[in-house]
């Protein structure tokens, strides 16, 4: 019986931001909007789930000027969930 | 079944796409930032040696200067736009390496250009080429480690022999710290955004 592959990851949004986050120690949004290809819209609503979740860490820093900056990190809790995960689609491939 | 198969190969694809993505896009950096200051490490000091051949003045070694001015203000002025996008463990520890490597050889240059001790182009490679050794060695670059090993030799051999090496020919000391600088960082420079393009087959 193969087991079920998590439904927050299998979003391909979602999946696409943990796996910048994977190899970077942080990444702003601007920078996962460029690589993602998102809209800000959607993006930080797929930020927002991935944040509920523990999987990541959200840090939004506010200047002066109004101007805010969002640092994304993955956590540990999604790092051990992004690789569950791997792990299950590879088992459904039989790879 | 099959559509599940397909999407679960999709999400594969995609992690993986992802992975590279970044990954090419931290080695374009790097070699973006070696080759703005590689090139500016080879042209200033060209810049230099070609007014000093024809006035014949030492102020223009004053120049020197404009290395670390003009770097330090095309990076801010990159900065602006995109702000600091992306770090990695990696881009943090080359950061500092040549921060540290920079500052040191701006203070160098400030001090014997007060004190007349000629020896600053040599040192400053020497730093540099140490810098690289360990940039080399965190990128595990084998031919990044031995160019900058080659330099450290070089730099060496240079300021054990400066009066040999001065006399050989008229500032032949600026034109050894140009070429150092072309094997140590405008070559890897290039080296590292053509690696990076090859890799993911976009080029």
């Amino acid at each position: 019986m193969l087991k079920e592959l998590d439904p927050l990851l299998h979003s391909q949004l979602r999946l696409a931001v943990m796996s910048v986050l994977l190899s970077v120690d942080e990444a702003e949004f601007v920078y996962l909007k460029e690589q993602t290809g998102a809209t800000a819209g959607n993006l930080s609503v797929q930020i927002d789930k991935l944040s509920e979740a523990g999987y990541i860490d959200v840090q939004k820093i506010v200047y002066t000027n109004r101007k805010t900056r969002t640092v994304c990190r993955i956590s540990e809790k999604g790092r051990q969930a992004l690789a569950e995960y791997v792990r299950t689609l590879k088992e459904y491939l039989n790879l | 079944m099959e559509n599940s198969r397909n999407q679960a190969e999709e999400n594969l694809r995609v992690i993986a796409e992802m992975i590279n993505l970044t990954k090419r896009n931290k080695d374009i950096d790097l070699g973006n930032l070696f080759l703005l200051w590689g090139y500016l490490c080879v042209l200033v000091p060209l810049a230099v040696y070609a007014m000093l051949l024809v006035t014949g003045n030492e102020k223009w070694k004053l120049l020197y200067f404009a290395i670390a001015a003009v770097g330090c203000l095309v990076t801010f002025i990159n900065r602006i736009g995109r702000e600091k996008a992306v770090t990695t463990h990696i881009s943090h520890i080359i950061e500092d390496i040549l921060y540290v490597t920079g500052t040191t050889s701006v203070l160098i240059v400030i001090f014997c250009s007060e004190t007349g001790f000629q020896y600053y182009l040599v040192i400053t490679q020497l730093i540099f080429s140490i810098g690289v050794r360990i940039i080399g060695g965190v990128l595990e670059d084998r031919r990044m480690k031995f160019i900058s090993v080659f330099v450290i030799c070089i730099s060496g051999i240079e300021f054990g022999y400066f009066d040999f090496f001065k006399g050989l020919y008229t500032n032949m000391d600026i034109l050894v710290f140009a070429c150092s600088f072309a094997l140590m960082m405008v070559l890897p420079g290039y080296r590292l955004k053509r690696q990076a393009y090859r890799d993911v087959q976009l080029k």
